[in-house]
């Protein structure tokens, strides 16, 4: 099928398949008894077969069928990624459910506002934790009808009506009265059918879901196939939130579609060492993480001694020369090669990244001289652009032509287009069909001839890559009258390993100025080998020594904007946020408008 | 007026880095607490301030003078006295020997603090002619207190001086405490598991964990507090379960 010619009524299908379902029950059965999942227990990796992943799904649907759950009726999961989240994902869709996932940092409000909003009659929940938050606000969720809790530690004595354990929710399915209602079910779910509702983080209002087709995924399938290899013996870790429409794309899909093993991170925090140990041939990231790595080194590098760091300073420049040169002569070639063997492959193999393959970026811009550095250390990096409103993907980078500071052009099928204001308009069989009960909000996101309005500004090459300047929301309107799109200075700034977001501020006002949150880990480092006093998080932002690291980076930027950009002022946000709080999304970016209304009496002292 | 100025101070025992730069202030006539959880480093610092470990880096300012690295009975002869973790006594002294070898490196009569000590604690006096290892535990950490004023200090550093004592003979050792800072005037640096009555007791405090202070402030606004009202001060917030084993991320503010 020619891809750039796809009609509404052209069939999608990979491997004759045309639902998510339908492709994931023929390759269970396929792989049978290979390793699809694994994930940690008691500090050791345990394998987690195909047949495994079939029979969990098909017990759960059946019991999701035993409780009432029908088709069309949405299933609400909350818990930190693990394979009992797909199992519980795959066989809601199996049986023409809708599933949809819940960040484990929203609060008890925030879960009772989202079964509301999709009136699930079921909830998953990971643990007592978030059991309790459920217990805390069921009062405001009468919908949900059942709970059902992943793990039993910490509930021995617990018992309430309405709440079961996965094991005898497995009981349930095992025993239900006509075992092939699963296939038969499955095999009714059409493409136009909802995969997966995607709550958005909703930094505007409260969160609105978005509806994502079978065909909308298996689009995403088709498409990516041609511009993102994946191989059946490919190692992927998977750590960002799977309620997340990308983690979900590239740790449910993907791996369904090309047989790759997942290899689920213990938690957040252990990322890094997860890496190490499962050295992923693809990998899916977010800006912080490379922001992190990135940081990592460098400190590594400082630490190193002056003989590790000359060492480590040669091979970056030889990695960053080669990198660059459209021809390496001869004497570049064979300084890379002494480079790659004294350092950089040490250096990968340290970080996790000696298999990589590929290494995406995407969800938040992210800086070019980090892409570069990336590209210099023998990791390729690249860029995409999506959004859950495209099922993921729209425009991606890929190894062989890596376009640095574009997002990279479209997935064959998907049309862009850049309107008289300057938004990015997408079209094709990526958009999704609409927000959960909102058509109010679904009319006000296309235009009257059926283009997504992104809300993003971008102009396209002539190469045709998209490069995104910002946001449409974000624009700053100085007093001066001047448009300035902050995004770049942004991202700019958050290259300093000691800066972990930014948000510059300026509208209807005389002068730009901004509001830094740093980098605990490498501030306090910093302070600490300098000898400069501080005691809480908050006297570390006092200290003029700080002050100055950080004023230094903010002067270091200003030298690549123009004047009208030039950042006149700058504070620092002076309590730890964490992903609790209201300022940040789930994957700890700074919302603008929170900001703003928080720091208030911060803001107003610049002006 | 500072009192004692503690800036970056970093102690290790071996490779281990106990203290991650610590810095601390401690005013003159307060009572300050340092609060943390077993192994947050608070005996360490304590101990490096006392002159019994060496810091690797930082410096301790004592009423203007540096004193890192001094040795111990140079630290105790500028004004600082210990009364260590588990009270050590010497049990075959008597009572009125352990006294007076608490203020062993002062010259002159010792008469005047004696009888200070025994105005604050009578049951010594009573005693004074018996070996301390007699004592019961409440009264060992009575006489370890006493020993550490004889040396007349300017600051009074306590190691968990409720460890292993009953609720009531805590509440009696805090209340002299309390008593001492207020009619005495003296200055004291207080380590404490139990954050309650610490909390009740001095004037400001520290969060000390994993060899970092984490958290700063009067104690009636550390009492307030979120985190250290559900990780020091036990409030149980269970909950529709009645009981609670996860516990909420830290964010100390």
């Amino acid at each position: 099928m020619e891809m750039s010619r796809v009609t509404p009524e052209d069939r999608i299908a990979f491997d004759g398949h045309d639902t998510i379902v339908s492709l994931w029950a023929a390759r269970c059965a396929h792989y049978g008894p290979r390793v699809a999942h694994r994930e940690k227990e008691l500090g050791i990796w345990q394998e987690y077969s195909w047949n495994t992943y079939y029979d969990s799904a098909r017990k759960i649907g059946l019991a999701l069928m035993e409780l009432g759950v029908s088709k069309g009726d949405p299933v609400l999961i909350l818990s930190e990624d693990r394979r009992e989240w797909i199992y519980c994902d795959i066989a809601a869709a199996a049986i023409g459910a809708i599933p949809s996932g819940v960040y484990t940092t929203d609060s008890a409000g925030q879960l009772a506002y989202l079964a509301n909003d999709c009136a699930a009659k079921v909830l998953f929940v990971e643990n007592d934790e978030q059991l309790d938050k459920w217990l805390e606000a069921r009062g405001d969720m009468p919908g949900i009808e059942k709970v059902v809790v992943f793990d039993r530690e910490g509930l021995a004595t617990f018992s309430h009506k309405k709440v079961m354990f996965l094991d005898e929710l497995y009981a349930l399915g095992e025993k239900a009265a006509n075992p092939d209602r699963f296939e038969k079910a499955l095999e009714t779910v059409q493409p136009e059918d909802p995969r997966m509702l995607i709550y958005t983080s909703g930094t505007t209002g409260p969160p609105k879901g978005a509806i994502l087709t079978h065909r909308n995924m298996m689009f995403q399938l088709v498409a990516g196939e041609q511009m993102l290899d994946f191989h059946e013996t490919d190692e992927q870790l998977c750590f960002l939130p799977l309620c997340h429409v990308l983690e979900r794309l590239v740790s449910v899909e993907a791996p369904i579609a090309n047989g790759c093993t997942v290899n689920f991170a213990e938690s957040p925090e252990t990322v890094f060492e997860n890496l190490q140990e499962v050295n992923p041939d693809t990998f899916a990231g977010v800006p912080r993480i490379w922001e992190k790595v990135y940081s990592r080194v460098m400190i590594l590098r400082s630490e190193a001694g002056p003989i590790g760091s000359k060492a480590f300073d040669l091979a970056m420049l030889l990695g960053n020369r080669y990198a660059k040169a459209d021809n390496p002569g001869l004497g570049l070639k064979l300084g890379k090669l002494v480079a790659e063997f004294a350092v950089l492959r040490n250096l990968r193999r340290m970080l996790g990244f000696a298999n990589a393959r590929r290494v995406t970026s995407g969800a938040a811009p992210i800086s070019p001289e980090l892409i570069e550095w990336f590209d210099a250390i023998g990791v390729p990096l690249v860029e995409g652009f999506g959004m859950t409103e495209t099922g993921g993907v729209a425009t991606v980078n890929t190894v062989d032509d890596n376009n640095v500071g574009t997002v990279g052009k479209p997935l064959p099928g998907v049309e862009l287009k850049i309107d008289e204001t300057g938004e990015l308009l997408v079209g094709g069989p990526c958009v999704f069909k609409g927000y959960w009960n909102k058509p109010e909000k679904t009319a006000e996101t296309f235009t009257e001839d059926g283009w997504l309005k992104t809300g993003d500004i971008g102009r396209i090459g002539n190469d045709g890559a998209l490069t995104i300047t910002g946001r449409m929301k974000d624009i700053i309107i100085t007093a001066g009258g001047k448009n300035i799109t902050p995004a770049e200075i942004e991202s700019k700034l958050k290259f300093s390993p000691y800066i972990s977001d930014a948000v510059v501020i300026g509208d209807k006002r005389k002068y730009l100025t901004c509001l830094i949150m740093i980098d605990q880990e490498n501030v306090e480092k910093f302070a600490q080998d300098r000898q400069i006093p501080f005691s809480d998080f908050a006297s570390l932002t006092r200290a003029q020594e700080v002050r100055d690291l950080i004023g230094g980076v903010v002067s270091e930027t200003n030298k690549q904007f123009a004047q009208v950009e030039q950042l006149k002022d700058f504070r620092l946000i002076d309590i730890l946020l964490t992903a609790e709080d209201e300022e940040l999304t789930p994957t700890m970016k700074l919302k603008r408008n929170f900001v703003n209304e928080r720091h208030a009496a911060l803001i107003d002292e610049m002006y | 007026m500072t009192v004692l100025s503690v800036r970056n101070l970093e102690t290790f025992y071996g490779a281990i880095m106990a203290l991650r730069g610590v810095s601390i202030d401690v005013e003159e006539g307060e009572i300050v607490t340092i609060l943390g959880a077993n192994g947050a480093g608070k005996t360490t610092l304590m101990k490096t301030i006392a002159g019994l470990m060496d810091p690797e880096k930082g410096q301790i300012t004592f009423l203007g003078d540096p004193i890192a690295g001094l040795d111990p009975d140079r630290v105790v002869g500028r004004g600082i006295s210990l009364v260590p973790e588990g009270r050590e006594v010497f049990p075959y002294l008597s009572i009125e020997e352990n006294l007076r070898m608490g203020g062993f490196t002062r010259k002159g009569d010792l008469s005047g603090d004696l009888d200070l000590v025994y105005q604050y604690f009578p049951i010594l006096k009573e005693r004074r002619r018996q070996a301390a290892g007699f004592l019961s535990g409440g009264q060992q950490q009575m006489l370890a207190i006493g020993r550490g004023l004889m040396s007349e200090p300017k600051l009074l550093m306590l190691d968990e001086p409720s460890l292993g004592l009953s609720p009531l003979l805590t509440q009696e050792i805090f209340g002299i405490i309390a008593r001492l800072n207020r009619d005495e005037g003296v200055t004291m640096l207080l380590v404490e598991q139990n954050a309650h009555i610490a909390l009740e007791t001095a004037h400001r405090g520290y969060v000390l964990e994993m060899g970092r202070i984490v958290m700063t402030g009067p104690s009636d606004q550390l009492a307030a507090s979120d985190d250290i009202q559900e990780f020091y001060l036990g409030r149980t917030d269970a909950g529709e379960r009645g009981q609670k084993r996860w516990k909420r991320r830290k964010t100390w503010r």
